[in-house]
C-alpha cells in the first residue's frame, strides 16, 4: 500500500508549476492522469534545441511526469468535454494551471464540476489569482519578479538577476501540493469537496519572508522605509555569513559557504582554522558583534579556506559542527554520493531518450517504499483510462480518435 | 468544519526556520499547534536577528516564522520534562522536530520509543542531510543547502562570483516539502490507523528544485552529467529577444517579459511601445530572430518603459495581455495592492514590538479561511495547555516550575 493509492488525479496541467504539484503524488501512490491536446501533448512535450525533433519528448517533460499517466482530449470538441466530465465523476481531484477563466470557458471550471461531483477537489495554480491582476499572465519569471526574488538577488554594483532555480514555478507546486492534500483531509471527515488555489506571486513573496523579517521588519515592521538592497551572499548584520575561496575556487569555482550564527558555531570554526587564539575575543562574541567586523572575520576564515581543499574543509567544518557547503558546479551536484545513496539523484529508461538521471521524490514516509517509472509518451494510457472509467472498447476509442475527439 | 485541520493536534518542538515553516502552515489551516520550548530560553529564533534586541524581546524572524502557534514550555533535559512529553504524546496527532540529528534520540524521545506509546503518531522531522550517507548529520543552513545544489554556480553574473539566490529555498522550501509529507501520512492513517516517521532534507529540497534549470542548461546534450557544467549567463539571454530587464523611471523597478513564443503578444508589446509599423517585420518573427537584434529590441522597449512608473508600465502591459513582470522591492510588494486586497499581505499588533506586517498562506481553501494570529510568547499558553491535556492546576504547575520542569 502506498499514502495515496486510493487517490485518482485528473491533471489538466501545463508547463510546470501545475506538474510538479502532481508527481510527488504519483510517487506516493496516486493515480495522475494527465489530459493532453492529441497530436501536439502538453506544451511541455514540444521540441527544444538542440534536438528539436517533435514527438521526441525533452527532458523538461520528462522530468516533470515521472509516474504519471497520458490521455489525449481535445477538450475544444464537446464530446471531449463530455468525457472530461464522466470521468471526473469518479476521480478525487482535478488539478489546472491553464491561464485565469480557461477551465470556465472550457465548460470544466468549478461550478460545472461540483455539480457532478461534490466530493471533487478542484485545484486551481494561478498567477495571481482574485484582485486587481486577475487577468494578468505568470510565468516563473512574473512570479519571481512580482515575489521580490530578483530585486534581493545578485549585487548591489549590478542589476536585479533572477534565482537560478524555477522558484516561481516548481516553488509554487510544493504549497500547491500542500494545499490540495489538506482539502483531502477536510474531505476525510466531512466527505465534501472544495476549490483550491494557489497564487505564484504569493508563493514567491513566502519564499522570501526570512528576508522581510530579518532585512527589514527589525527597523520599519510596516514596510514604509528603503527597500531590502541585494547583498551578494551575505546576510548584513550577521557574521560570518559568506562565501570564501578554496584551493578549488579558480578551475571548478568551489567555494565554502560558511554560516556561524551561534557562538559555539563560531567556537569551532576557530578551532578548525587553528585560531583558537581568538576564542573569547570580545570583538567575536556575537554574531552582530562580529558583523561590525565582518571584513576582519572573513579575513580570518580565508587566509585558511584559501589554503584547502574545498572538500577537505567541508567535511572538516561540519564534522565540527560548522554549518557550511561548497558551492558545487551541476555536474558535481549530479554525481554526488551522497544524493546518489539516497535516492536523490537516480536513473532511470526513456524509450527515446535512453538512459538518464533524473530526480527522486522529496517526501520520505516510512510506511512506504518508493518506485519510480519513466513518465508517459502522449496518449499512452488512452485505452486504459477510457476502458477503466466509460468501459470502452478498442472500437470505440479508434472512433474517437478519427473523429479528433482524443 | 470550518478548517481543513481543526482536528489535528500537533506537539512542535520545531526551531529556527524549516521545521516552524510546516507546523505554522497547519497553524494557518486550523491545527492547534503546540509549541514546546526550554523554559527561559525559548527557540533560539526569538533571539536571532541582524541588529541586537534587548532580553525577553522576540526577533522578527521569530514571529514571522511562528504565528498562530501555541507556546509551552518544558525542559527536555529533565527525566520529569521527558515523562511529561512522552504523556502529551499520548494525546496528539502529529510531533515535528527539526533538531541537530541525535538530539531527541539522546533525550528518549526516538520515533521506535513514541510509537510504542501511540501508534497512530505521524513523527515528522527536517535535517540538513538525513541520518545516512556520506554526509549524514552534518550540520545545514539554507545557504549552505543551496550551495550543495549547485545553485550558487549558476546564478548571476560570467563576471561575478556563484551566488546565494535571496530566497530562502532551503529551509522555507524544506518546511513547504515536510508539510505534504505530514498530510500524506494523515491521509493513510485513514485506512491503516497507523502513523509512521516522515523526513524531509534540507538539501533534497534543494536538490529538487534544479529540475528545471538542468533541463534547460545541460540535460539536453549531457543527460548523463559527464561533462562541463552550467554556467552563469547573466543577462540578456543569448539567442532569444526580448529577455532583458527594461528600466522605468523608479529606481530598482525594471519589467521583465515571458512570453516566449507567443507571437501575438509580441505584437500587442509593439504597439504599446509605440510601434506597430514594426509588426510583420521579418527579423522580429520569432524569439530566436529577435534574438540576433538584441540592442534593437532592447532600445524599442526600453524607449518607452524608461518614461513610465514601475507600475504603469507593469499594468499597462500586463493588462493589455503581454506576460510581463515588474521586479518589485520588498517595500514595494509588502504594499502591494493586488497581495493588500487578497490579504495575503495583514498587519497585526504584537503585545511587545508593536505593530507589523506579515505574510499569510499563499493558498486558499473554499472552506477553510486562514485568519493570521500573532506569534506566542515564550510559554504564554502553559496554564491552559496543560491543564487540557495533562489535567494540571495552577498550583502542579508552579511546583513544576520550581524544579525547573517548566
Amino acid at each position: 500500500m502506498k499514502a495515496l493509492d486510493d487517490i485518482t488525479v485528473l491533471a489538466n496541467e501545463q508547463y510546470e508549476a501545475g506538474t510538479t504539484a502532481t508527481e510527488p503524488m504519483a510517487f506516493l501512490g496516486a493515480t495522475v492522469i494527465l489530459t493532453e491536446r492529441p497530436g501536439v501533448g502538453q506544451i511541455g512535450r514540444a521540441p527544444r534545441p538542440p534536438m528539436n525533433i517533435a514527438g521526441i519528448d525533452p527532458f523538461y517533460h520528462i522530468y516533470l511526469t515521472m509516474n504519471k499517466k497520458s490521455l489525449t482530449l481535445n477538450l475544444k470538441h464537446p464530446k471531449a468535454v463530455e468525457i472530461f466530465k464522466e470521468i471526473a465523476k469518479k476521480v478525487d481531484i482535478v488539478h489546472d494551471n491553464y491561464g485565469p477563466g480557461a477551465m470556465d470557458k472550457l465548460g470544466v471550471g468549478y461550478e460545472a464540476l461540483k455539480k457532478v461531483n461534490p466530493r471533487l477537489i478542484v485545484s486551481s495554480v494561478k498567477g495571481f489569482g482574485e484582485g486587481p491582476y486577475e487577468r494578468y499572465m505568470c510565468m516563473d519569471g512574473v512570479a519571481q519578479a512580482t515575489g521580490t526574488s530578483y530585486s534581493m538577488t545578485g549585487f548591489p554594483d549590478k542589476p536585479p538577476i533572477v534565482p537560478g532555480v524555477s522558484l516561481g514555478d516548481t516553488g509554487t507546486g510544493m504549497f500547491s501540493l500542500g494545499a490540495i492534500l489538506a482539502a483531502l483531509h477536510q474531505r476525510d471527515i466531512t466527505g465534501e469537496g472544495q476549490f483550491v488555489e494557489v497564487s505564484m506571486m504569493e508563493a514567491s513573496m513566502s519564499y522570501n519572508r526570512a528576508n522581510y523579517a530579518l532585512r527589514q521588519a527589525e527597523k520599519d515592521p510596516l514596510f514604509q522605509g528603503p527597500p531590502i538592497p541585494r547583498a551578494a551572499s551575505t546576510l548584513p548584520g550577521v557574521a560570518p555569513y559568506n562565501i570564501y575561496k578554496t584551493m578549488d575556487s579558480a578551475d571548478k569555482e568551489n567555494y565554502l559557504m560558511i554560516v556561524a550564527r551561534e557562538q559555539k558555531q563560531w567556537d569551532a570554526l576557530l578551532r578548525v582554522i587553528g585560531r583558537v587564539d581568538l576564542i573569547s575575543n570580545p570583538r567575536y562574541k556575537d554574531h552582530n558583534t562580529r558583523w561590525q567586523h565582518v571584513e576582519e572575520v572573513d579575513k580570518i576564515i580565508e587566509e585558511w579556506t584559501s589554503k584547502q581543499r574545498a572538500s577537505d574543509a567541508f567535511n572538516a567544518l561540519c564534522r565540527a559542527g560548522v554549518p557550511t557547503g561548497v558551492t558545487l558546479n551541476s555536474t558535481q551536484m549530479m554525481n554526488e554520493p551522497h544524493y546518489i545513496q539516497r535516492d536523490m539523484v537516480i536513473e532511470l529508461d526513456h524509450p527515446h531518450r535512453g538512459h538518464y538521471k533524473t530526480w527522486g521524490c522529496v517526501q520520505r514516509l516510512s510506511e512506504n517504499k518508493l518506485e519510480y517509472q519513466t513518465g508517459p509518451l502522449l496518449g499512452q494510457h488512452n485505452q486504459e483510462v477510457l476502458a477503466k472509467f466509460l468501459g470502452y472498447t478498442h472500437h470505440d476509442v479508434a472512433k474517437l480518435a478519427a473523429e479528433g475527439v482524443i | 468544519m470550518s478548517k481543513a485541520l481543526e482536528d489535528i493536534k500537533v506537539l512542535d518542538l520545531t526551531q529556527w526556520e524549516a521545521g516552524p515553516v510546516a507546523t505554522m502552515m497547519m497553524g494557518f489551516l486550523g491545527a492547534d499547534v503546540i509549541k514546546v520550548e526550554p523554559p527561559g530560553v525559548g527557540d533560539p529564533a526569538r533571539h536571532f536577528s541582524t541588529v541586537p534586541l534587548g532580553p525577553g524581546v522576540d526577533s522578527f524572524y521569530f514571529i514571522f516564522y511562528n504565528l498562530n502557534k501555541k507556546s509551552i514550555t518544558l525542559n527536555l533535559e529533565k527525566a520529569k520534562g521527558v515523562e511529561i512529553l512522552k504523556e502529551m504524546a499520548k494525546k496528539v496527532d502529529v510531533l515535528v522536530e527539526n533538531f541537530e540529528p541525535g538530539t531527541m534520540e539522546r533525550m528518549g524521545l526516538a520515533y521506535d520509543v513514541l510509537k510504542e506509546i501511540n501508534p497512530g503518531l505521524i513523527y515528522a522531522r527536517v535535517t540538513g542531510y538525513g541520518s545516512y550517507g556520506p554526509y549524514a548529520n552534518y550540520p545545514c543552513t539554507d545557504a549552505t543547502a543551496q550551495a550543495m545544489a549547485g545553485i550558487f554556480s549558476w546564478t548571476g553574473w560570467s563576471d561575478k562570483p556563484p551566488v546565494k539566490p535571496a530566497p530562502s529555498i532551503g529551509e522555507t522550501g524544506a518546511g513547504v516539502n515536510l508539510f505534504s509529507g505530514i498530510m500524506m501520512a494523515l491521509h493513510q492513517k485513514v485506512r491503516t490507523g497507523k502513523g509512521q516517521f516522515v523526513e524531509c532534507t534540507m538539501t533534497d529540497t534543494c536538490v529538487n528544485l534544479t529540475r528545471v534549470a538542468m533541463s534547460g542548461r545541460q540535460a539536453e546534450t549531457d543527460q548523463m552529467f559527464r561533462g562541463a557544467p552550467a554556467k552563469r549567463v547573466g543577462v540578456p539571454s543569448p539567442g532569444s529577444a526580448p529577455s532583458n530587464l527594461y528600466p522605468t523611471k523608479d529606481e530598482g523597478a525594471y519589467i521583465n517579459f515571458m512570453f516566449g513564443r507567443a507571437q501575438d503578444q509580441w505584437e500587442t508589446l509593439l504597439k504599446i511601445v509605440g510601434h506597430p509599423e514594426l509588426v510583420g517585420d521579418p527579423r522580429f518573427v520569432d524569439p530566436v530572430a529577435r534574438g540576433k537584434y538584441n540592442d534593437v529590441v532592447d532600445k524599442l522597449i526600453s524607449d518607452w518603459t524608461s518614461t513610465k512608473s514601475g507600475y504603469e508600465a507593469f499594468n499597462t502591459l500586463a493588462s493589455a495581455g503581454v506576460s510581463t513582470g515588474i521586479t518589485l522591492t520588498s517595500s514595494q510588494a509588502m504594499n502591494d495592492p493586488h497581495v493588500t486586497f487578497r490579504k495575503k499581505v495583514v498587519e497585526l499588533t504584537h503585545p511587545v514590538r508593536g505593530k507589523y506586517k506579515t505574510l499569510g498562506y499563499p493558498a486558499n481553501l473554499e472552506k477553510s479561511p486562514v485568519e493570521v494570529k500573532n506569534a506566542p510568547l515564550l510559554g504564554q499558553d502553559n496554564q491552559k495547555v496543560f491543564a487540557d491535556i495533562m489535567g494540571y492546576t495552577k498550583d502542579d504547575l508552579a511546583k513544576l516550575k520550581e524544579v525547573g520542569v517548566v
